[in-house]
C-alpha cells in the first residue's frame, strides 16, 4: 500500500488537499441530509487524516484550514457565512482546527516513518540479493558480473567496475586487455561515465582491509538519489560488500596458485627422480652391453654375444615405453587430449594391446573372455588401447611366471567393464588408491620393480577423458590384483543411418 | 659409410632398389646394413630435397621416408612425390599418434612403421609392398595357408577344406584385405570400396562386418590369425611370410 513514490511532488499533495476538502463537503452534506448525522466534524477530520497520511505536513495543514473554513461556512449556523452565532459552535470549530492540525502532523510523521522503514527494507533486501549472489561468485570476473547485474536489476543503475592490480607490470597488461576486450562504444561510455563521475562525485571506491581494490563508476547521474543520504549509504555499503567479495576471491586464488605451484614442484622433483633412476637404468645396460660387444667381440661366445644383443634390444624398448609414458603424461597434464571417437570392437582393442605387449614379453600368458553380446564401442581407439596396454603391462610385470593374466570384458550397469587380473602379490588395501598417483612406484624407488610409476596414472587419465573410471580391487579368490576399467556405454550416438 | 647407388640395368633378377630418406645417421646406417643383408640395393638420402632428386634421377622400387625431415614436412614431400611417381612408400613416424599415420596414408603412403621399429617388422612391410599385386588375369587363388583358401575366380572361400558361406559384403571385405595382404588398409579405403564414397564415415558398418567375418572364420580378435586391427587406422591381413 506504500507504493507511492518516496518523494511525492508537492503540487500533487496540495491538489490532493483541495480534492479531499471538496469531497469532505459533499460527503458531509449527503450524511446530513440522508442519514441525519449531527457531528459532521468527524467527516472533515477523516479527510485531514487521509491527506496527512499520504502527503507531508504542508498539504495536511492546508487540508485542516480548508476543512475548517468549509465546515464553518456550510454546516455551522448561520450557514453560508463565516460568522458563528452560538458559543458552542465557536468552540467546536476551534477545537476541530486544533485537532485537525495535530492529527495531520502525527499522521504525516507516521507516514514518513513507514516510508523510511520501507526504503530501509528495500535497501536491506537489495543488499541481501547482492550478498547471496556474491557468495556464489568465485572469480573476480564473476563478481564484477554480479555487481553489474545487481546494480542494474535492483537499482536500475548501470555501472562500470574497474579493478586495480597489485603488480604494476601486470596491472598495465590486465587493464589494457580489459579495455581492449570491451567494444569501443562501451569503452567510450565507460570513460565518459568515469569523467562525469569524477566531476560530480559518482565514483565509489572499492576499499578493503588490504587497501583500495578498484572503483565503481555509476553511469547515470542519479540526481534525486544523490541528494538522498540513505541511498548514498546503500551504494557505499554495496561497494563495501563487493570489495569484500573481491578480496575473498583474491585470497582464494592466491591460495590455489600456491597449492598448484607446490604440486607442480613436487611432480617436477618426482619426475627428475624418475628420469634419473628409471631412464638411466636401461641406458646403463645398453651402453654396457654395447661396449662389451665392441671390446670383447673376438673372445665372446656366440650365446654371450646374443645375450648382450638381446639386452640392448629389450632395454632399448623399455626406454621407449618410458618415454612414451612421459609424453602421454604431458599430453594428459596439458589437457591437450582431444578425443577422436570412432567405432571399435572391444575384442579388437584387447587384441591390439596384447599383440603389442607380446613383442616385449613373449613369455606372458593371457586368458581373455569377451562377452559375446558386446557391441562395438564409441571411443578414441588409440587411447583406450594404450590404457589397456598399461594395465596389461603392469599385470604381466607382477604375474608369477607361468600364471596367466586374465582379461574379462562385459556389459555391466550400462558400462563397458573390463577387468584385468593377475595372480601376483596383490596391493594392500591402503595402497589401492595410491597406485594411481603419479610416480607411485618410483617413490618406492629401490624395491627393484621397473616402471616410471605412470602407467596406471595415464590409464586413469585416458579412461577419465571418456567419462569412465579405473579402480584397483583384490584379485578374484583373494589372490593378486584386479584392475577394473569402466567406460559408460550410453555416450554412444546411434549408429549413423 | 656411404654406399654408392649402383647403376643397374632393368634385368628381371635385379635386386629391388630401396631409397631411404632419413636425416638420422644411426637409422640410415642400420637400415643400410640390414637391407643389404636381405639382398636389396640401398640408396641413402639425408634430406627431402636430396631424396626426391635421387628418386627422380635414378628411380627406386620402394621408398622409406621419414616424416620428420629437417628441410620439409613429410606430408608435403609425400604430396609432391605422388605428383609424378607411384613408387610404394613406407613412412617412418616417430610419434605413435594414429592421426599422423592416417594423414600419411591419406597423402599417398602405402604403409607405415612407428619409430622405434623392429627390422623384421619393416622387412615384412617391404616384402608385402614389393610383391606383385594379383591382377584380374593373374593368379586366381590369392591366399592359401592350408587352412584358409581364398579363390577369386570361383569366389570360393574355404576353411579347413569346407566351403564357407559368406555374404556378398563379407566376401568383398575378405578378398580386398587378402589382395593387400601384409599391408594396412585404412577404414575410409574399405568403406569406399565396400559401400561407396558416401559412406566413408560410417565406421560402425565396418565394425559389425568385421566382427561377423571374424566369427565365420573363427578368427579371434584378441589373438588374430588373419585379420589384425590397427586401432584408429584400419585393418591388416596377416601376410603368410
Amino acid at each position: 500500500m506504500h507504493d507511492e513514490p518516496a518523494n511525492p511532488r508537492p503540487a500533487a499533495g496540495y491538489a490532493l488537499a483541495a480534492l479531499a476538502s471538496l469531497l469532505a463537503v459533499l460527503v458531509a452534506a449527503v450524511a446530513e441530509r440522508l442519514i441525519g448525522l449531527d457531528d459532521l466534524s468527524l467527516v472533515f477530520m477523516l479527510a485531514v487524516l487521509v491527506v496527512a497520511s499520504r502527503t507531508r505536513s504542508g498539504p495536511a495543514v492546508l487540508t485542516a484550514m480548508l476543512c475548517f473554513l468549509a465546515y464553518n461556512f456550510f454546516f455551522i449556523e448561520p450557514r453560508y457565512t463565516l460568522y458563528i452565532s452560538a458559543r458552542h459552535g465557536t468552540t467546536t470549530v476551534v477545537l476541530f482546527l486544533a485537532a485537525a492540525l495535530l492529527a495531520g502532523r502525527l499522521a504525516s510523521r507516521l507516514a514518513m516513518q513507514v516510508r523510511e522503514l520501507g526504503s530501509i527494507n528495500r535497501d536491506a533486501s537489495v543488499r541481501q540479493v547482492l550478498a547471496r549472489r556474491l557468495a556464489e561468485a568465485s572469480s573476480e570476473d564473476e563478481i564484477v558480473q554480479v555487481a553489474n547485474s545487481v546494480f542494474e536489476e535492483s537499482l536500475g543503475v548501470r555501472i562500470h567496475v574497474s579493478l586495480d592490480h597489485e603488480e604494476p607490470r601486470e596491472s598495465g597488461a590486465a587493464a589494457d586487455s580489459r579495455e581492449r576486450s570491451q567494444p569501443p562504444a562501451d569503452r567510450a561510455a565507460a570513460s565518459d561515465c568515469r569523467n562525469a563521475g569524477q566531476d560530480e562525485g559518482f565514483l565509489l571506491e572499492l576499499r578493503s582491509i588490504k587497501g583500495r581494490l578498484g572503483e565503481i563508476a555509476l553511469e547515470s547521474p542519479l540526481h534525486a538519489t544523490n541528494a538522498n543520504p540513505s541511498r548514498q549509504r546503500l551504494l557505499r555499503s554495496m561497494a563495501d560488500d563487493i570489495a569484500g567479495a573481491l578480496l575473498r576471491a583474491r585470497l582464494v586464488a592466491d591460495l590455489q596458485a600456491e597449492r598448484i605451484a607446490n604440486e607442480t614442484e613436487r611432480l617436477r622433483s618426482a619426475l627428475l627422480a624418475s628420469v634419473s633412476h628409471d631412464l638411466r637404468t636401461p641406458l646403463a645396460s645398453i651402453i654396457g652391453a654395447a661396449e662389451s660387444l665392441q671390446s670383447f667381440q673376438a673372445t665372446l661366445s656366440a650365446s654371450d654375444r646374443d645375450e648382450l644383443l638381446h639386452t640392448v634390444r629389450t632395454e632399448g624398448e623399455r626406454l621407449n615405453r618410458y618415454i612414451q609414458n612421459l609424453l602421454d603424461m604431458t599430453r594428459l597434464g596439458h589437457g591437450a587430449l582431444a578425443l577422436r571417437r570412432d567405432w571399435i570392437g572391444v575384442d579388437e582393442l584387447v587384441g591390439s594391446a596384447i599383440a603389442r605387449l607380446r613383442r616385449y614379453r613373449p613369455d606372458a600368458h593371457f586368458e581373455t573372455t569377451i562377452g559375446r553380446d558386446l557391441e562395438p564401442v564409441w571411443v578414441h581407439p588409440a587411447l583406450v588401447e594404450q590404457a589397456l596396454f598399461n594395465v596389461l603391462e603392469n599385470a604381466a610385470e607382477f604375474s608369477p611366471p607361468g600364471e596367466p593374466v586374465t582379461v574379462d570384458a562385459r556389459l555391466a550397469d550400462a558400462c563397458l567393464r573390463i577387468e584385468i587380473g593377475d595372480l601376483g602379490p596383490g596391493i594392500p588395501e591402503a595402497e589401492r588408491e595410491r597406485v594411481f598417483k603419479a610416480f607411485y612406484s618410483a617413490r618406492r624407488g629401490e624395491s627393484g620393480r621397473s616402471g616410471t610409476g605412470l602407467g596406471l596414472t595415464i590409464c586413469r587419465g585416458m579412461i577419465g577423458a571418456h567419462g569412465g573410471r579405473v579402480e584397483a580391487l583384490p584379485g578374484t579368490g583373494g589372490r593378486g590384483t584386479r584392475i577394473r576399467i569402466e567406460i559408460p556405454a550410453d555416450s554412444r550416438p546411434a549408429p549413423s543411418e | 659409410m656411404s654406399v654408392p647407388v649402383a647403376p643397374t640395368g632393368p634385368t628381371v633378377a635385379a635386386p629391388a632398389r630401396i631409397l631411404v630418406i632419413d636425416d638420422e645417421l644411426q637409422i640410415r646406417r642400420f637400415l643400410d646394413i640390414s637391407l643389404r643383408a636381405q639382398g636389396y640395393q640401398v640408396a641413402l638420402a639425408d634430406t627431402a630435397g636430396a631424396g626426391l632428386e635421387m628418386l627422380a634421377t635414378r628411380g627406386a622400387d620402394l621408398v622409406i621416408l621419414d616424416m620428420g625431415l629437417p628441410d620439409r614436412d613429410g606430408l608435403e614431400v609425400l604430396g609432391e612425390l605422388r605428383l609424378w611417381s607411384t613408387v610404394p612408400v613406407i613412412v617412418l613416424t616417430v610419434r605413435s599418434s594414429e592421426r599422423e599415420k592416417v594423414a600419411a596414408l591419406d597423402a599417398g603412403a602405402n604403409d607405415y612403421v612407428t619409430k622405434p621399429f623392429g627390422v623384421q617388422e619393416l622387412l615384412a612391410r617391404i616384402r608385402a609392398l614389393l610383391r606383385v599385386l594379383p591382377d584380374g588375369g593373374g593368379m586366381s587363388v590369392i591366399f592359401d595357408d592350408g587352412h584358409l583358401r581364398i579363390d577369386l575366380a570361383s569366389r570360393m572361400v574355404s576353411l579347413g577344406g569346407q566351403p564357407l558361406a559368406l555374404s556378398r559384403k563379407e566376401y568383398a571385405l575378405l578378398a580386398f584385405l587378402a589382395a593387400h595382404a601384409g599391408r594396412v588398409v585404412t577404414q575410409p579405403q574399405l568403406l569406399r570400396e565396400l559401400w561407396g564414397p558416401t559412406h566413408v564415415e560410417d565406421t560402425h558398418y565396418l565394425r559389425i562386418l568385421v566382427a561377423k567375418l571374424r566369427q565365420k572364420l573363427s578368427d579371434d580378435a584378441t589373438n588374430p590369425r588373419w585379420i589384425v586391427t590397427e586401432p584408429g587406422v584400419g585393418l591388416r591381413f596377416i601376410s603368410p611370410d
